[in-house]
């Protein structure tokens, strides 16, 4: 059974219109009505100052800011309106290093183009339910890169200081 | 992730989405796709009238490469391809995604070859518009198949053999 995802409100970022009606007939079929869109990140991250959604569903190859400059604003900007938003990237770019890079930029979850269906309802029924935690590091900030928990790990834990609020 | 270190700082912010869509269920998930596929088949048309101009952009880009070698132009070309890529299945074109493909990978392989050789991104383009044209949706389509790897092999020719531009296409899958 699924869950009902009726209340969330989506920012989509894309420099191509011909994806704002993709991801729209998606999310509408997910009865996500309550969408909105950027055709490039420096609106966008204007739009996140007037309206507060929920989750952001960006392209990566963009102009002049890419996706991940854009990610970078969302989550070090010292004036974000929420660094915490889960963020959502679409890229054809599928090869492992983009993935890592895009990873360590921040991104909640990757999805690559063409979009399939499931995979988007997936993603976002996982940030709802399953949110990860995040980390900042020195260098990162962000939701936490960790995937799973490795049961055989016998070396000191790490992150010693663990905060919720 | 070598920067996880004892000075890393992990939040567990409250879960204000779970809150948000509370307990009630949704649409079956097949139902979901039903619909969207339901939705993006009406967006069809608009689509073929979409790829048509694109096609057309790219046939002037390549033309004005013929009077002038320019970078910005090859890179528009490159992003036009890129796109194609992405959205061609989605429309049911899944084989305008894998020549998109192929097409982004011969010019982000070496753009200077790519220069060189402008007669082979046309040929990409007029298989696009053959796809297009006689609406070819199964992408083992036999026809289209005997084009794709003439495509391959030319494209592994420009480079020297290289044998990455015959996996490229493949990879679009």
């Amino acid at each position: 059974m699924t869950i009902s995802l009726d209340a969330l409100s989506v920012l989509v970022v894309d420099d191509n219109k011909h994806m704002h009606s993709v991801v729209k007939a998606i999310l509408n079929s997910m009865r996500i009505k309550n969408v909105r869109f950027s055709d490039n990140a420096a609106d966008a991250f204007m739009e996140m100052r007037q309206w507060h959604p929920d989750i952001i569903i960006t392209d990566w190859a963009m102009q002049p800011l890419d996706g991940l400059d854009f990610v970078r604003l969302v989550r070090k900007g010292a004036d974000s309106p929420n660094p915490y938003v889960p963020i959502i990237l679409l890229t054809g770019h599928t090869e492992m290093c983009r993935v890592i890079e895009a990873r360590d930029t921040g991104v909640n979850e990757i999805l690559a183009k063409p979009i399939s269906i499931k995979s988007l309802y997936t993603r976002i029924a996982a940030i709802v339910q399953s949110p990860r935690p995040f980390v900042k590091t020195k260098n990162y900030f962000g939701p936490c890169r960790r995937r799973g928990t490795n049961l055989n790990y016998k070396g000191p834990e790490r992150r010693a200081n663990e905060i919720t609020f | 992730m070598s920067d996880d270190n004892d000075s890393s700082r992990v939040f567990t912010p409250p879960n204000l989405l779970r809150a948000k869509v509370g307990n009630k269920p949704g649409p079956d998930l097949d139902q979901i796709v039903a619909k969207a596929e339901a939705a993006l088949t009406e967006l069809q048309d608009d689509y073929e009238v979409w790829i048509r101009d694109d096609l057309k952009a790219l046939r002037e880009a390549v033309a004005s490469l013929r009077q002038e070698v320019n970078p910005t132009v090859l890179e528009r070309i490159k992003i036009m391809s890129h796109e194609i890529k992405g959205q061609g299945s989605t429309y049911g074109y899944p084989l305008l995604t894998i020549v998109g493909h192929f097409l982004y990978g011969f010019i982000d392989r070496d753009e200077d070859v790519a220069a060189r050789h402008l007669a082979l991104i046309d040929a990409h383009v007029d298989f696009m518009a053959l796809v297009l044209s006689q609406k070819i949706r199964d992408e083992d389509d036999p026809q289209a198949q005997g084009i794709l790897s003439g495509l391959q092999d030319a494209a592994k020719k420009a480079h020297g053999g290289d044998p990455r531009a015959a996996s490229a296409t493949r990879s679009a899958k």
